[in-house]
């Protein structure tokens, strides 16, 4: 069963309209441009980011496949 | 001590059908480099369009059939990022799907020995420099796949830069998807081509003559737009340009 809301188009038809808005285009690459900017900046004050980045994950994958247990310890 | 290493060669559906020049362009490179490749006959696809779209029961026959052909090898070889990741990061998940405790053992031996064409260079081999010319303006796209599931990394950058006579510019907004995402380019095509739009015009404004990356799928959509918009860019495999030598380049 489709989760469409009643009225509401099929992403491919709604996305046809809004890409042939070129002010939106215009203004949402420059809204996600800014904010991959900053965060481009913040990540090159790190040296190793991409180790970071990789630690990170691992601790969560690490966590997801535990939850059970993590999930008790919360409570 | 490279001669006796048994590589194989996956060249990848993709490439079969529509860029053959690519496959051809791998063996004239490990073959340069002393390494001898192999190309298993039995091999079909990865099985990635099926598990991207949700059949894991349909692909436990093609997993099945990929380690029948590449289980025997000491490494299997593959220009293409998205294939690579597919054998490392999705065989295990049919491998599982597929209830045979035996699959699931040989999926778990072969996928770290799948190679992308660019970390079987610089890893295995230790090489940088292939001994490659190319003497033209060029920039590089890094797909989704290599960089974000595979980790390549700078390794293309490196090989690139290592070429002599190629001039490498920076691509604006490099780490974007250029829109093609496989099944993707065809359930959303609307919105595949606005990305691909973003990305052609990020390549014209390089300046560049030739835009390299290591997927044809992302060559494949890229090229079509440039070549609409009689860009004078043309796309090239990472594996052509690291094969073309000073006698035929």
């Amino acid at each position: 069963m489709s989760a469409t809301f009643v009225g509401m188009p099929a992403f491919p038809a709604a996305a046809r309209e809004a890409l042939a808005d070129t002010q939106l285009r215009h203004n949402l690459a420059h809204a996600t441009h800014t904010i991959r900017d900053k965060r481009a900046k913040v990540v090159a004050e790190v040296e190793d980011w991409e180790e970071l980045r990789l630690a990170g994950a691992l601790a969560k994958d690490a966590a997801l496949l535990d939850l059970e247990h993590q999930l008790v310890r919360l409570e | 001590m490279m001669g006796r290493m048994r590589v194989a060669l996956m060249v990848t559906c993709v490439n079969d059908a529509m860029f053959p020049d690519t496959g051809r362009a791998v063996v004239t490179l490990l073959r340069r480099l002393g390494v001898e490749v192999d190309f298993p006959e039995a091999q079909t696809c990865c099985a990635q369009p099926m598990v991207n779209t949700g059949y894991l029961e349909e692909a436990v026959p093609v997993v099945r059939t990929f380690v029948d052909a590449f289980e025997g090898y000491d490494a299997v070889v593959t220009p293409s990022g998205s294939c690579a990741g597919s054998a490392r990061h999705q065989h295990s998940l049919v491998a599982r799907r597929s209830g045979d405790p035996a699959l699931e053992e040989r999926v778990a031996s072969l996928p770290p020995r799948v190679y992308e064409l660019s970390e079987f260079l610089v890893d295995r081999l230790g090489v940088t420099d292939v001994g490659a010319y190319f003497p033209h303006r060029v920039t590089y796209h890094p797909t989704c796949h290599s960089l974000r599931m595979l980790g390549v990394g700078d390794r293309p950058r490196r090989l690139l830069e290592s070429v002599r006579g190629l001039t490498l510019v920076d691509l604006p907004g490099a780490e974007e998807c250029c829109g093609f995402g496989g099944t993707f380019a065809v359930k959303n095509a609307d919105t595949s081509v606005a990305m691909g739009a973003d990305k052609a015009r990020h390549v014209r404004d390089t300046r560049a003559e030739v835009l390299v990356a290591g997927d044809n799928s992302c060559l494949m959509h890229i090229g079509g737009m440039l070549s609409r918009q009689r860009a004078g860019v043309r796309v090239m495999h990472l594996a052509e340009i690291l094969a073309s030598t000073e006698d035929a380049s």
